[in-house]
């Protein structure tokens, strides 16, 4: 009997568990079947989201690569030590003088910064490095294609400092290519050599076969020089209605703050000499004839005038049609990848003064701007060739060049050379 | 300077085109077994041509096809990978995966 009761007492606990977990199932069913709209609604932003990040981070952060780097390097030494020799302490020129080392010795240079990187290398391309540090040069941030359809991007930032002087340098890129559109935008800034441009372009791109394809759009730069406009010649070339110069060109010692003594000199011989010699604020001696200042301080004192006239005008930007046309083969015995980009003679200034930018260089004479002068067009252009040629197992060819024609600036680079394997 | 630029222009139209250049998936098929071809729509980051025994019998006999549908993927001229039917003429199920895996890795490399 005892034997019975626990056999019923264990089928009624075993039905009952069953029960709650059969119940405690639908239950749940229930529950999900029976969610509100607005707990549904939020699962689907949920999933939504989840999507999205994913899309994001294929498309744009997969293969991308975040670095901190730095380096420190032996500061820039001249070959030979340069001496002085000073006066002794005592005061007498004919004393024993000290001889003193006058070398300019500068600081350890250094450079540290981060950056945030997708840069497709096309297949010529080695990478220089098992890490990004932010030296890198590539090929695709310049080329108008990419070795990747899709998002590339480079943010830099970095500060370094050389032969004493400290720089910050940043470099901003973005560029999403397709089949058939490029669009780019950038900014970068080189302090050491005193570069800054910013540029963005559109254009729609036509592929014409595997290996080519043209494109056409519309690029914005801007540019900081006035090219052409040179201040200190327009002042200089000022003239009064007598024909006489307005602005006498030792005017402009005076206004830095210099003077002029007039003195005469008589020699042995009783040659009279007179000149002027040249003081600074304080009263020292900087020149003793004009011709001396002139090719010393005066010269100094032009491009600093230059300088401030130039910092007085707002940064210019430029807007142009552009045209450009690629092509890219690579196997591994030949590759060739050769671009142009054409920005064509319409430029339009939507920032800056007209009268100071690039479409007045010619037009500033005696007096200034030349009265009815007409706004000059120009071309700006700028190809680029890379070629490697395996010719036998031994024995390889390879050519890179590129030319930039911007402005005033041209700038070229350019490789040949052969290599035989011994 | 312009004459340069120009001929720099025209001389790559001289080049002759390779259907094996980039990263390029080509699916080797017939008619009569279409029925078993995969869509390839899916694969991001190469691309996709498809030829038929009917029209281009001398790349299959080149690229020594012997079982339909075959799915090759290049690089470059190179075969990265192959993945061929079975005697069902059925390619593997994972065959989609299996190429994107090869094809994300080949685009890693560029980075």
């Amino acid at each position: 009997m005892e034997k019975n009761k626990e056999l019923k007492e264990l089928f009624l606990f075993v039905i009952v568990l069953w029960s709650l977990i059969v119940l405690s199932y639908q239950g749940q069913a229930q529950e999900v079947e029976l969610l509100p709209d607005d707990q549904v609604e939020r699962l689907e932003r949920g999933f939504n989201k989840k999507q999205i990040f994913k899309k994001v981070y294929e498309d744009f952060l997969q293969y991308g690569t975040f670095y901190i780097a730095g380096n420190v390097n032996n500061p820039y030494q001249k070959q030979s030590i340069d001496y002085v020799v000073r006066t002794n302490s005592s005061g007498s020129l004919y004393d024993v003088p000290v001889v003193e080392d006058a070398t300019e010795y500068f600081p350890f240079d250094y450079r540290y910064g981060f950056g945030l990187r997708r840069i497709a290398r096309f297949d010529y391309e080695n990478k220089e490095k098992n890490y990004y540090d932010g030296t890198e040069k590539n090929v695709a941030l310049s080329s108008p294609t990419a070795a990747f359809n899709g998002f590339e991007y480079l943010f830099q930032w970095e500060k370094e400092r050389e032969r004493g002087e400290i720089f910050t340098n940043h470099r901003y890129f973005l560029r999403h290519t397709g089949k058939n559109h490029i669009v780019k935008i950038e900014s970068r800034e080189q302090g050491n050599v005193g570069f800054k441009y910013n540029s963005a372009e559109v254009r729609g791109r036509i592929p014409l076969g595997r290996h080519f394809s043209i494109s056409a759009g519309a690029i914005l730069r801007t540019h900081e020089q006035p090219f052409g406009y040179n201040p200190i010649e327009i002042w200089l070339n000022e003239t009064n209605e007598n024909g006489y110069a307005s602005n006498p060109w030792y005017t402009l010692g005076f206004n830095y703050g210099y003077d002029d003594v007039f003195y005469t000199l008589t020699d042995e011989s009783g040659n009279v000499t007179q000149d002027w010699q040249w003081v600074d604020s304080e009263g020292n001696i900087i020149a003793n004839t004009d011709l001396e200042f002139r090719e010393t301080v005066f010269a100094t004192l032009m491009n600093q005038y230059n300088r401030e006239q130039w910092a007085l005008l707002d940064n210019f930007a430029e807007i142009a049609p552009i045209i450009g046309a690629d092509f890219y083969k690579y196997t591994d015995n030949f590759w060739m990848h050769s671009y142009i980009n054409y920005i064509l003679p319409y430029h339009t200034y939507i920032k800056g003064e007209e009268e100071f930018s690039y479409l007045n260089r010619n037009n500033w004479g005696l007096g200034g701007l030349v009265q009815g002068s007409e706004l000059e067009q120009w071309d700006d252009y700028q190809a680029g060739i890379i070629l490697g040629w395996k010719i036998k197992n031994n024995l390889g060819l390879f050519i890179e060049g590129e030319y930039t024609k911007f402005w005033d600036t041209e700038l070229f680079k350019s490789t040949v050379g052969i290599n035989i394997t011994l | 300077m312009k004459l340069w630029l120009l001929s720099l222009l025209f001389l790559p139209l001289m080049a002759n085109a390779q259907y094996k250049e980039g990263i390029v998936v080509i699916q080797y098929s017939a008619n009569f077994v279409k029925s078993s071809e995969i869509n390839l729509d899916n694969i991001k980051g190469a691309e996709q041509l498809k030829l038929y025994l009917t029209d281009h019998p001398k790349i299959f006999v080149k690229e020594k096809i012997k079982y339909l549908p075959t799915v090759i993927l290049y690089h470059n001229q190179k075969t990265i990978l192959r993945v061929e039917s079975d005697i069902s003429l059925k390619l593997p199920q994972n065959t989609l995966d299996t190429i994107q895996y090869h094809i994300n890795k080949i685009i890693k490399n560029k980075f």
